[in-house]
């Protein structure tokens, strides 16, 4: 017992100093052992959760992003033709580099997943704050780094929030992150937001230009809340994507 | 020796089904299991690299799987000792606590499924010790 006693304290003081120097250069050897082993973690995750999409329900789940993004497109064609024919807006459109990153595991319940974790860290050039997309639409934001791996925060986690406006009308809100759906929150009543209408994203970059563009799909309003004694209204959002069979998401290098 | 090398083949498995599949603290039930029936330095060893990349993969401070594995079998070792508790209740019980504070600690969401997986197997555990104790036998 005792000489157990004295193993186990040895190891513990062994993961204290661990412990404290895990954000320093010495512990990046561990870092690299743990990158070989991306490969197969990648296959093992496909095997169990990207095979869901062969279903019929995904594919039309993903027809259905896809027309959309179509739908989105020609918005913001109609909204650029606009803005060129009044000369009131300029559209920029920022050459982003995207950054192809694997899901390698999880957070949250498998079935609604608040974060990802991905096979490319610092080294591919990520940063804390980069966006996360799967085509226009938005999958979330990084909200972690190591040299080797990133941690995203998906659309729905709760502590999920980005300025976002209605497709068709424009009315600007607040997108929050419910588990299991988004909430377009604090929405003029005087705005126009109706179901079956696309949530975007209206940009939100820091001081050093990381964050969310404008423009990306985040989801599509499935229920107005709204009431006539209140002066905001708010809308359920759910998002196109099923991030539970999502296996490769790109990353826009800022 | 069996039991040794089934339990360390479970814990590298945990540490692929843990970090990749399915977010339930797999890695320290079994490290506690192991930590509490054995005590070679070598296989301690494992538990502490699975531990680091555990932590790497699920993008912890490295370390804090390791800490909260030594530092409960350290507690249990020291309940043992200083109150005489001894037996397979008071360690499952301290595993099931575990389980639930490392959940907390790690932002695991609570599996209702698996923790009550957890339990029955805890419980079948409890009366295999219990039944091993009335014949003569020790938890080690």
């Amino acid at each position: 017992m005792k000489h157990k006693a004295s193993i186990v304290s040895i190891f513990l003081c062994v993961s204290v100093v661990i412990f404290l120097l895990s954000q320093t250069v010495i512990v990046s050897p561990f870092y690299f052992i743990a990158s070989l082993f991306s490969a197969p973690r990648v296959t093992l995750y496909q095997a169990v959760y990207a095979n869901q999409n062969s279903d019929e329900v995904s594919f039309l789940k993903s027809e259905n992003a896809k027309l959309v993004e179509k739908l989105q497109e020609l918005n913001t064609l109609k909204k650029d033709n606009v803005a060129l024919r009044s000369q009131f807006e300029d559209t920029v459109v920022p050459s982003n580099t995207l950054i192809p990153a694997r899901v390698v595991g999880f957070k949250g319940s498998p079935q609604n997943p608040t974060d990802f974790i991905l096979d490319q860290g610092a080294k591919s050039g990520i940063s804390k704050g980069m966006p996360v997309i799967v085509g226009k639409q938005l999958v979330g934001k990084v909200v972690q780094v190591n040299s080797y791996f990133s941690e995203v925060m998906l659309t729905v986690n709760k502590n999920f929030t980005t300025i976002a406006e209605s497709g068709e009308h424009n009315s600007p809100g607040i997108i929050s992150g419910y588990d299991e759906f988004i909430l377009f929150d604090h929405v003029v009543i005087t705005d126009t937001i109706s179901k079956n209408e696309t949530v975007i994203t209206r940009g939100e970059l820091d001081g050093r230009g990381v964050g969310i563009p404008a423009g990306f799909i985040i989801g599509k309003i499935t229920r107005v809340n709204k009431s006539d004694t209140k002066p905001l209204q708010s809308a359920t959002v759910e998002s196109m994507l099923q991030f539970n069979s999502l296996s490769t998401v790109f990353v826009i290098k800022q | 020796m069996v039991g040794k090398i089934v339990l360390l083949v479970l814990i590298l498995v945990s540490l692929a089904i843990e970090s990749t599949l399915v977010p339930f603290p797999l890695v320290l039930i079994f490290s506690l299991f192991y930590l509490l029936f054995f005590d070679d330095v070598w296989a301690i060893c494992i538990v502490l690299l699975v531990s680091i990349f555990l932590d790497i993969f699920s993008l912890q401070l490295i370390g804090t799987t390791a800490l909260f594995v030594f530092g409960v079998t350290l507690v249990l070792i020291a309940m043992e000792k200083l109150f005489s508790l001894q037996g397979p209740i008071p360690f499952a019980l301290a595993v099931l606590c575990s389980v639930f504070l490392y959940s907390f600690i790690a932002s695991y969401p609570l599996s209702l499924v698996l923790t009550t997986i957890l339990g029955v197997g805890l419980i079948i555990f409890v009366f295999i010790q219990r039944n091993k104790q009335k014949k003569g036998g020790v938890l080690a």
